[in-house]
């Protein structure tokens, strides 16, 4: 290996027995009661069970620092690991090779739970609580506060989210993105959990009882886990000590049901052998499991069978943390993972708690005692709804070297061609992909132009929304159709129409992969749930909308409607959601773990979104039909909000399909400002020239660039001032701008429809003109998104025929 | 509220399209005697726990174990025979 292999230097953990990892092994060795009665809330329909609640004062333990709970908590931990890495002196200026991936299910719902009693209680709209809404906020706490200038994104794929950003954080390592990652997961308890598990009737009253014949359900947790992650070279070069080497993750997805698993364990099993061939090893070098272990019936039977499957007659050692700390959600991947690297130093695995009676349909019984034997590699399992799972592998540093066989860094593996055979699209312009081609032009998208009234405070604004039959009607079931909101039919329709089923045919499931990006998922869904209970304490939640309330959703009801097995990836941040997961499947392709992506975004129009956008002044009732990039930069513009999905079918494997076109670059990260507090835009074209310098791009080979532009004069003129540095830079002085938000409005995965555009520009349906930029041809054109938190991407799109 | 088991079958019908979103379905479409769950009506485990939340609604009956459900759930008459038996208190 080139000094690129992931290896961790730093851990940072807080949960309700302990904060920090000395702490919580202690606890878990002695077994200290970590779960109790529920006080950070009330919630008298299902709040009896015990939970694992966090005691500190959280806001005390975050200082100054503004965010929600799941926030600070997130903080928290990664300062914690960062110190522990022996980062303390750079905190605060960590760099442009540094970055954050963290994981959150719930996000800053706890406040969006005080915003809805003020609403409907005190009928007072206060919109500042849902500031902190989105998952996102949990990174960009982190990314701000440490000055964090890498490859910066957030993963929200429910419970095995933790393990899902150290696992994406790992690829960014290994493929030279970034030489230090800060990665983990946070989530805090919330009305939305406490009831949405307590209606599913998994949450058991006794607590929870992982791998017992009696267990009955969860017990909810709070709190988060980080790891800083690191190449080994730049661990050698700064002298750090490293605590365990990542040596292998694998993914799967069950593409079976919303919230059951598969009974078998085929996909738990899936992503446990994909860890080991990851990481080189057999299954008996595996010395013990952290079992993902949430103690229902149906979870703990599955993961079983599964390790079963794997291991045979010899199982190794196996324990769920569960019973001590509860589920702690989107957190409990990176908090097991952190726990998975004490045990390399401690010397055995910690005991399972809550465990007294051995099930004979498990057939396992978990450590009763903490072990005493040398430990050299660990496997963690994480797992989460939608069938989503993913298993991480962490070795003693001196544990010796993978099997010959195991895969190749993509930085020396063959280059594969990332092909877009198909692209399946719903936007206000029509919702299929002809149609929606030919209806660009540079007048924008008036026939779906419509003026709605946002609730409170009163507004008219106008919104580019989706037409109202777009498909579901056709491509769905009823049967299918009655389970989904609106915005799942949206892109499991998109995700339909990418791709005929026949060109799947001769490719296993499990090399298919999935990445959505969403930055707002089905905020509906939350809504409808919380709003009865928030209304009437004794209100009935309905237990469908949870279920989709997750942000996953989107991604696993697309695996089930296209059968993918392989990676199921769900990036939720702000406008580079859809890059942050194209960048997660284009890896996937890269490192030869799939053939084909389904890769996409989908966001839609919501009551709350418009209202809380009219009261920050995103759009407004003053809001006109303005083209982007107006000279006039000094007249009072406003965005106008659209949604949509987009899903694109990329196939590596050179099929019969023919391609519209071939994704050559993508990479994600924050820009700086200057010290005028404008955008440096001299860094950000450094940086575009690096990324596409990787792939052997010259800045003066792009015929256009493509921005997300939206008639906001802030925001169009970071995005002028960047588009002239590039033009300086390549020489090239009237370097072409196109942009695409009068075709299908601002949204937060609006870039998928970005990408659609420069798919149809440089495959020749669609005239730069329709992008309001001059015409001619284009043969490689750049997709460039800013993000108003601070994050942007780049993704380079070529013609198919200039291909060599 | 005092509705015999056949009043409770044509009622629970109309209940159950509604919290299930089955559009597609007709009351007449459902025979009382047919399973509600895997090859009649194509319900799932979810649709279960979308029906206990429709008997708290509706008929005040509140289930704290979905085992008591299996029975319950077996066909549209047995689940007006539940309610008929549960709905006095």
């Amino acid at each position: 290996m080139s000094g690129r292999a992931p290896v961790v230097t730093g851990t940072g953990l807080i949960c309700s027995v302990g904060n920090n990892s000395d702490a919580v092994w202690t606890a878990l060795v002695q077994g200290t009661p970590g779960l109790g009665p529920l006080t950070l809330l009330r919630s008298p329909r299902h709040g009896s069970a015990p939970v694992g609640e966090i005691k500190d004062d959280v806001d005390r333990l975050a200082g100054h620092l503004r965010g929600s709970r799941t926030d600070k908590l997130a903080w928290f931990a990664a300062r914690q690991a960062l110190i522990e890495a022996g980062l303390e002196a750079r905190i605060g200026n960590l760099g442009p090779r540094v970055g954050v991936v963290m994981a959150s299910t719930v996000g800053g719902v706890l406040k969006t739970e005080q915003f809805l009693v003020k609403l409907l209680h005190h009928h007072r709209a206060r919109y500042g609580l849902l500031r902190h809404h989105e998952c996102a906020s949990v990174t960009d706490l982190c990314a701000r506060e440490f000055q964090c200038f890498g490859p910066t994104t957030s993963i929200s794929t429910a419970c095995s989210g933790g393990a899902m950003a150290i696992a994406m954080a790992a690829r960014m390592i290994e493929s030279g993105d970034a030489d230090i990652m800060v990665a983990g997961g946070s989530d805090s308890l919330c009305k939305l959990t406490v009831n949405g598990f307590g209606s599913l009737m998994l949450l058991d009253p006794d607590g929870c009882r992982p791998f017992d014949a009696n267990r009955a359900g969860i017990s909810l947790g709070e709190g988060a886990g980080a790891l800083i992650i690191e190449s080994e070279a730049s661990a050698a070069a700064r002298g750090a000590p490293v605590q365990a080497r990542l040596s292998g993750w694998g993914y799967s997805c069950d593409a079976f049901h919303a919230t059951a698993p598969e009974p078998e364990g085929r996909g738990a099993c899936q992503a446990m052998s994909g860890a080991l061939h990851c990481a080189g090893l057999e299954p008996q070098a595996i010395n013990h499991i952290n079992a993902h272990g949430t103690g229902t019936p149906g979870n703990d039977l599955a993961e079983a069978k599964a390790i079963q499957s794997l291991f045979g007659d010899t199982v190794p050692p196996l324990l769920s943390t569960k019973g001590l700390i509860g589920h702690t959600l989107g957190a409990s991947g990176a908090i097991d993972a952190v726990l998975a690297i004490k045990s390399l130093a401690h010397g055995g695995p910690p005991p399972s708690a809550g465990f007294t009676t051995p099930d004979p349909a498990i057939g396992l019984v978990p450590v009763q005692r903490a072990g005493t034997t040398p430990q050299n590699h660990v496997l963690s399992n994480a797992f989460g709804f939608g069938g989503n799972n993913v298993s991480l592998v962490f070795s003693r540093p001196s544990s010796g070297a993978p099997r010959d066989d195991a895969p190749v860094p993509s930085a020396t593996s063959t280059a594969r061609v990332l092909r877009v055979t198909g692209i399946g699209i719903v936007a206000a312009l029509g919702h299929d992909l002809k149609t929606v081609f030919a209806r660009c032009t540079p007048q924008g998208a008036d026939s779906n132009l419509r003026e709605i009234t946002a609730p409170l405070p009163p507004a008219r604004v106008r919104v580019y929304s989706c037409p109202e039959d777009f498909g579901a009607k056709a491509e769905l079931k009823a049967g299918r159709r009655r389970r989904l909101e609106r915005v799942q039919q949206m892109a499991v329709v998109a995700a339909k129409r990418s791709c005929p089923e026949s060109a799947l045919a001769k490719i296993a499931d499990e090399r298919i992969c999935v990445a959505m990006g969403t930055g707002l998922g089905c905020t509906e869904a939350t809504a409808k749930f919380v709003e009865p209970i928030i209304e009437d304490e004794a209100g009935v939640p309905s237990p469908q909308k949870f279920t989709n309330a997750v942000h996953n959703a989107l991604a696993s009801q697309v695996a089930i409607e296209v059968t993918a097995r392989g990676l199921n990836s769900t990036a939720t941040h702000r406008d580079i959601s859809f890059e942050s997961a194209l960048w997660h499947a284009v890896q996937e392709i890269k490192t030869n773990r799939s053939d084909v992506a389904f890769v996409g975004g989908a966001d839609e129009i919501t009551p709350y979104l418009l209202s809380a956008g009219s009261r920050w002044g995103w759009w407004s009732e003053d809001s006109l039909l303005l083209k982007p990039l107006s000279n006039n930069l000094a007249a009072p513009q406003r965005a106008i909000p659209g949604e949509g999905a987009v899903v694109f079918c990329i196939d590596a494997t050179g099929g019969d399909t023919a391609a519209l076109a071939e994704i050559c670059a993508v990479a994600c990260g924050r820009f700086a400002m200057d010290a005028a507090g404008q955008i440096d835009s001299k860094n950000e074209a450094t940086w575009i020239e690096s990324r596409l310098a990787a792939h052997n791009i010259a800045l003066s080979d792009i015929d256009m660039i493509i921005s997300g532009a939206n008639g906001e004069p802030v925001l169009d003129a970071r995005y002028v001032a960047v588009v002239q540095a590039l033009g300086r830079r390549s020489g090239a002085a009237n370097i072409r701008h196109g942009t695409y938000k009068h075709l299908c409005g601002d949204y937060h995965s609006a870039s998928a429809f970005g990408m659609a555009m420069a798919v149809g520009v440089v495959s020749g349906h669609v005239s730069p003109k329709a992008l309001l930029a001059t015409d001619g041809a284009c043969r490689l054109v750049l997709l460039y998104t800013l993000s108003d938190d601070g994050t942007r991407a780049m993704t380079c799109v070529r013609h198919m025929e200039a291909h060599a | 509220m005092n509705m015999s088991v056949d009043e409770l079958i044509d009622d629970l019908k109309v209940k159950i399209i509604a919290a299930l979103n089955l559009e597609d379905v007709a009351p007449g479409d459902i025979d009382a005697d047919e399973p509600l769950f895997d090859d009649g009506l194509g319900l799932d485990s979810i649709d279960a726990l979308e029906l206990v939340v429709m008997l708290e609604k509706q008929y005040g009956i509140v289930v704290e174990d979905i085992e008591v459900t299996k029975k319950a759930f077996a066909s549209v008459r047995a689940l007006a025979t539940f309610v008929a038996g549960n709905s006095d208190s």
